[in-house]
C-alpha cells in the first residue's frame, strides 16, 4: 500500500500533503506500507507506482474547492473515464516539461494501468495558499483527523 | 581577433581592451551601431518579398510540446507558403534574480536549482562553481569527478525526453498523416538504412514507433530518462533538485556500488544511442530525400554560443584569472562558431563579448551605455555596461505591443551578434576545437565526431556525427540524438576517472568553505541540455548584491535587440515554408512548430510568476521543487 502526499512546496496550505507525510514518517506503520512524497511530474510518479505496484493507494493532499477551511474530504478516484489520447499525450508532455499537475498524475497513471483500482484521497480544504511555509490554523487542526483516517485506510 | 562589432582588441598579454579613440563604444545608437544593425538577408523559399496583403497572422498560444510558457506570432504569407515575420514571447515572469537579492550566497544554490524541473541540476552545479569561485575554495578532484558523473547522467535524462515525448511526435505517423500523408504512403516502402541495428525494416516502422502514448521508441523514452534519472541520484542524492552540492565540492556519501550501480546503468545507454542515431538519421535523411525544402526549416545562421561543461579532475581551479586554462581541458569545449568557424574557446573572450539587452524586454533599461560599476573583468578584460555583472533586473510589463516589449525573456548577444545554443553546438565546438584528451571513447575529427560506442547487447560500433553545413530544424534535431552518445562517451571516460581516484584512494569529495564578507565578483559557467548556461554574482558583506543567470533558452528565445535583429528561434522561423498539405484556410502550421521544438525550448529556466498585472489562463507550478 502507498499513502503519498502530493501538493505545491512552499505554498502554505497547499503543501499539506508532502508536509503531512515528512511528519508521520515517524509514525509505526506495517512493512507492507510505504509513505512517500509524490509531488513531482506525472511520469515520475508513474515510474514511483511502477516501482511499488501498490494494490490499494492514499493520496492526501491540501486544496481549496469553496467548503469551510480544513473541512476534510474522502473520495474514491475515478477509474473509469479517461480523456482521448491526444489530451494525455499533451499532459504527459507537460509533465516532461516540468509541469506539476495533480490531474496529470492521475491520468497518466491510469492510462498506464498503474494506479490501482482501490485509490482514495484525503483532502483538507485549503484556506491560506499565499508563499511561505506552516499552515493556517484550521488546516493545522485537521493533521490529526487526517491521520485517524489514513490508518482507517491502512487498516481497511 | 574574435570580435567584429564590439571595439574590442587585444594588448600584448591577450587582455581585451577598448580601442581607443572610439566614442562611447557600448552606445546602442551611435555610430558603431550602424555597422551590425541588419535585416535577414536570407532567401526566402519561392521569393525574398512578402507577397502584398497575403500576410496572415498566426498567434500560436501556448506551444505545447515544450517546456514552459512560450507563445510565438508568426506572418504566414499564405500565397507563397513561407513564414515572413516572428516574434518570440515568454509569457511567465519567475524572478529568480530578485529573489536572491540580499540572501545568503549559500541559498543560491538550491533556490537557482528551482528554476526549472527538468534542468535543475545544472543551475544547483554552476551555483556551486559560482560559490566555489567566491569563496576561493577548491574542491578535491574526487568533488569535481561526482560533479561530472551527475551532470552526465542529467544530460542523458534531458535528452530522451525531448527526443521521444517532445519532438519525436512531428515526425511520427499519427501527426504526419494529417499533414502530409504522401510522406507517410512512401515511408511504407522505403526500407530502414539502419534497420540492422534498430530492428526497424521501413522508415514508417520507425515513424510508427514515435507515435505518441503507443509507440515503442515513444515509450521507450520514458524509460531511458528513470535509468538516467537513478545515475542523477546516486551521484547527486536525489534529482531534479540535487541535494549534495555545496561549494567545494559535493556531500554525497560515495561507495564502490555508488560508481558500479551507476555504471550498471551508463552502459545501458551505450546501445540506445546506437538504435537513436540509427532511427533519427533514417528518418530525417528520408525526410529530405522526399523534399530537399526541409533543409530551410528552422534554418539560420550559423552562430552558436557554448561555455563548456564538464572539467578535468585535476587541472579545475576556480581562481578567474585561470578559468581560460581549465575551460579548454574540459571535455565539452566552450567556443563561439561564428558564420560557421570556431573563432575563440577562451572563455574569458566569451564573457567579455557577452551583453543583455532589453529593449524589447518587460524590464527597465539600467544603464545608458556609458557608465558601469565595473569597467573590466577580474583578469582586467573590458566589459560592458550591459555585461551580467553591472546588470540588475527590474521587471516592467507595459507597452505590451510588437513595436515596443513583448517578452520576459532578455536579448543576450556576444560581440552584438545573435547567437543560439544548443548540444549540437557543444558538439559542433568540440568538433572543430580538435584538443580533446586522448582516450577510446570520443575523437575529434575538425569537421565532427566519431563516437565509439562499446559492445553491450549490440556489437561495438563508432558512430559519426559531421558538422552541419547549415544549422536547422533536422540538424538541431539529428544533433540532439548523437549528442547522447556524446554525452555517454564522456561519461565513460570520466567514469573511468572517478574509478581510478577511488582506487587511489582520493576519496574525499569536499572542501570546508566560509563565506567572505568583502565586495565579489564570481562567475560559473557550465552548460545545460540546451547549451551555455552562466550565474554571475556579486556580494558584499556576505550577502547577494546581483545575482544574473543567463540561460540557453535565453539566448535562443530572445526577442529583437536594440539594433533591430531578431533572436534565434524569431530567425529560424523566418524563411520557414510550409511544407504540409493543407490547405490554406487548414495549416496545421507542423513546419514552424518543428522549428521551434527543434531547440527544445526550456522557458522556465528563461523567465524570472505574473502576480496580477496579466491575465492568468492556467496557474502551473513549472518545477519539481521539494523542501528537501
Amino acid at each position: 500500500m502507498l499513502v503519498a502526499g502530493v501538493g505545491n512546496p512552499w505554498l502554505r496550505d497547499l503543501d499539506f500533503g508532502p508536509q503531512f507525510v515528512r511528519r508521520i514518517q515517524a509514525e509505526e506503520w506495517p512493512r507492507d506500507v510505504a509513505i512517500e512524497d509524490a509531488s513531482y511530474a506525472a511520469h515520475r510518479v508513474l515510474h514511483l507506482l511502477q516501482d511499488l505496484r501498490p494494490q490499494r493507494v492514499v493520496f492526501v493532499s491540501g486544496f481549496p474547492r469553496g467548503d469551510p477551511p480544513g473541512t476534510l474530504r474522502r473520495y474514491p478516484v475515478d477509474q473509469d473515464a479517461l480523456p482521448d489520447d491526444d489530451e494525455i499525450a499533451e499532459r504527459l508532455g507537460e509533465a516532461a516539461g516540468g509541469v506539476i499537475d495533480f490531474d496529470h498524475t492521475l491520468i497518466v497513471a491510469r492510462h498506464f494501468k498503474a494506479l490501482p483500482h482501490d485509490t482514495v484521497v484525503i483532502e483538507v480544504e485549503a484556506e491560506d495558499t499565499a508563499f511561505g511555509t506552516g499552515f493556517s490554523d484550521p488546516v493545522e487542526a485537521s493533521v490529526g483527523r487526517v491521520l485517524e483516517l489514513v490508518k482507517e485506510e491502512v487498516a481497511r | 581577433m574574435c570580435f567584429k562589432n564590439l571595439p574590442i582588441d587585444f594588448d600584448e598579454s591577450g587582455k581585451a581592451r577598448l580601442r581607443e579613440g572610439v566614442a562611447n563604444p557600448y552606445a546602442i545608437d551611435g555610430e558603431n551601431a550602424k555597422a551590425y544593425t541588419k535585416r535577414i538577408q536570407r532567401p526566402i523559399a519561392g521569393g525574398s518579398v512578402a507577397t502584398e496583403g497575403k500576410v496572415r497572422d498566426w498567434m500560436i498560444d501556448p506551444i505545447t510540446r515544450v517546456a514552459g510558457a512560450l507563445a510565438v506570432h508568426v506572418g504566414l504569407d499564405v500565397e507563397k507558403r513561407v513564414a515572413v515575420e516572428a516574434h518570440s514571447m515568454a509569457m511567465l515572469f519567475r524572478g529568480y534574480e530578485i529573489i536572491l537579492q540580499g540572501r545568503d550566497p549559500r541559498d543560491a544554490i538550491d533556490i537557482s536549482s528551482r528554476a526549472c524541473g527538468v534542468c535543475g541540476g545544472v543551475h544547483s552545479a554552476v551555483s556551486s562553481q559560482l560559490l566555489d569561485m567566491a569563496f576561493g575554495v577548491k574542491p578535491p578532484p574526487m568533488g569535481v569527478a561526482v560533479r561530472n558523473l551527475g551532470a552526465g547522467a542529467e544530460m542523458m535524462y534531458d535528452h530522451p525526453i525531448h527526443l521521444g515525448l517532445l519532438a519525436g511526435p512531428d515526425y511520427s505517423t499519427a501527426l504526419v498523416s494529417v499533414t502530409n500523408p504522401e510522406i507517410v504512403k512512401k515511408a511504407e516502402t522505403t526500407p530502414a538504412p539502419h534497420a540492422h541495428v534498430h530492428g526497424y525494416k521501413t522508415v514508417k516502422d520507425i515513424m510508427d514507433a514515435m507515435n505518441p502514448l503507443t509507440g515503442a521508441i515513444y515509450l521507450e523514452a520514458i524509460e531511458f530518462t528513470r535509468i538516467a534519472r537513478e545515475m542523477c541520484n546516486f551521484m547527486f542524492g536525489k534529482y531534479p533538485h540535487p541535494s549534495t552540492l555545496v561549494p567545494g565540492g559535493v556531500t554525497t556519501t560515495l561507495s564502490t556500488t555508488s560508481f558500479n550501480e551507476y555504471y550498471s546503468r551508463l552502459i545501458k545507454f551505450f546501445d540506445y544511442s546506437k538504435r537513436l542515431a540509427g532511427w533519427w538519421d533514417d528518418v530525417l535523411d528520408f525526410f529530405l530525400e522526399c523534399n530537399p525544402d526541409y533543409a530551410l526549416v528552422g534554418a539560420r545562421p550559423n552562430n552558436l554560443i557554448q561555455t563548456g561543461i564538464w572539467d578535468d579532475p585535476w587541472a579545475y581551479d576556480p581562481v578567474y584569472e585561470k578559468v581560460p586554462e581549465w575551460g579548454n581541458l574540459r571535455w565539452s569545449k566552450p567556443g563561439v562558431i561564428r558564420d560557421g568557424e570556431l573563432v575563440t574557446t577562451d572563455l574569458h573572450q566569451i564573457n567579455a563579448g557577452c551583453e543583455e539587452f532589453v529593449t524589447h524586454s518587460f524590464y527597465d533599461e539600467w544603464t545608458d551605455g556609458e557608465n558601469a560599476k565595473y569597467a573590466t573583468d577580474p583578469a582586467g578584460n573590458a566589459i560592458s555596461p550591459y555585461h551580467y555583472w553591472n546588470k540588475s533586473t527590474t521587471p516592467r510589463p507595459e507597452g505590451r505591443n510588437f513595436k515596443e516589449r513583448y517578452s520576459w525573456s532578455v536579448a543576450p548577444r556576444w560581440d552584438r551578434t545573435v547567437m543560439e545554443t544548443g548540444v549540437y553546438g557543444r558538439m559542433w565546438t568540440t568538433a572543430a576545437a580538435q584538443n580533446t584528451k586522448p582516450n577510446d571513447f570520443i575523437e575529434a575529427t575538425g569537421d565532427g565526431l566519431k563516437l565509439l560506442m562499446p559492445k553491450f547487447e549490440l556489437p561495438e560500433m563508432e558512430l559519426e556525427w559531421k558538422i552541419p553545413t547549415q544549422i536547422n530544424a533536422f540538424e538541431r534535431n539529428r544533433g540532439r540524438a548523437y549528442g547522447v552518445a556524446f554525452t555517454a562517451a564522456i561519461t565513460m571516460n570520466m567514469l573511468l576517472e572517478a574509478f581510478q581516484l577511488w582506487r587511489n584512494g582520493e576519496t574525499k569529495a569536499s572542501t570546508t568553505f566560509s563565506v567572505p564578507k568583502g565586495e565579489i565578483v564570481a562567475v560559473g559557467f557550465t552548460e545545460a541540455g540546451r547549451g551555455y548556461l552562466t550565474h554571475h554574482m556579486t556580494m558584499d558583506k556576505g550577502r547577494i548584491v546581483n545575482y544574473q543567470i543567463s540561460t540557453p533558452s535565453t539566448w535562443n528565445a530572445a526577442p529583437r535587440d536594440p539594433f533591430g535583429n531578431p533572436g534565434a528561434y524569431e530567425e529560424a522561423i523566418i524563411g520557414t515554408p510550409l511544407l504540409e498539405k493543407n490547405a490554406d484556410d487548414d495549416l496545421k502550421g507542423i513546419d514552424v512548430l518543428r522549428t521551434i521544438r527543434s531547440f527544445d525550448p526550456c522557458m522556465p529556466c528563461t523567465t524570472h510568476l505574473d502576480t496580477g498585472r496579466g491575465v492568468i489562463v492556467r496557474e502551473v507550478n513549472s518545477c519539481s521543487c521539494t523542501l528537501d
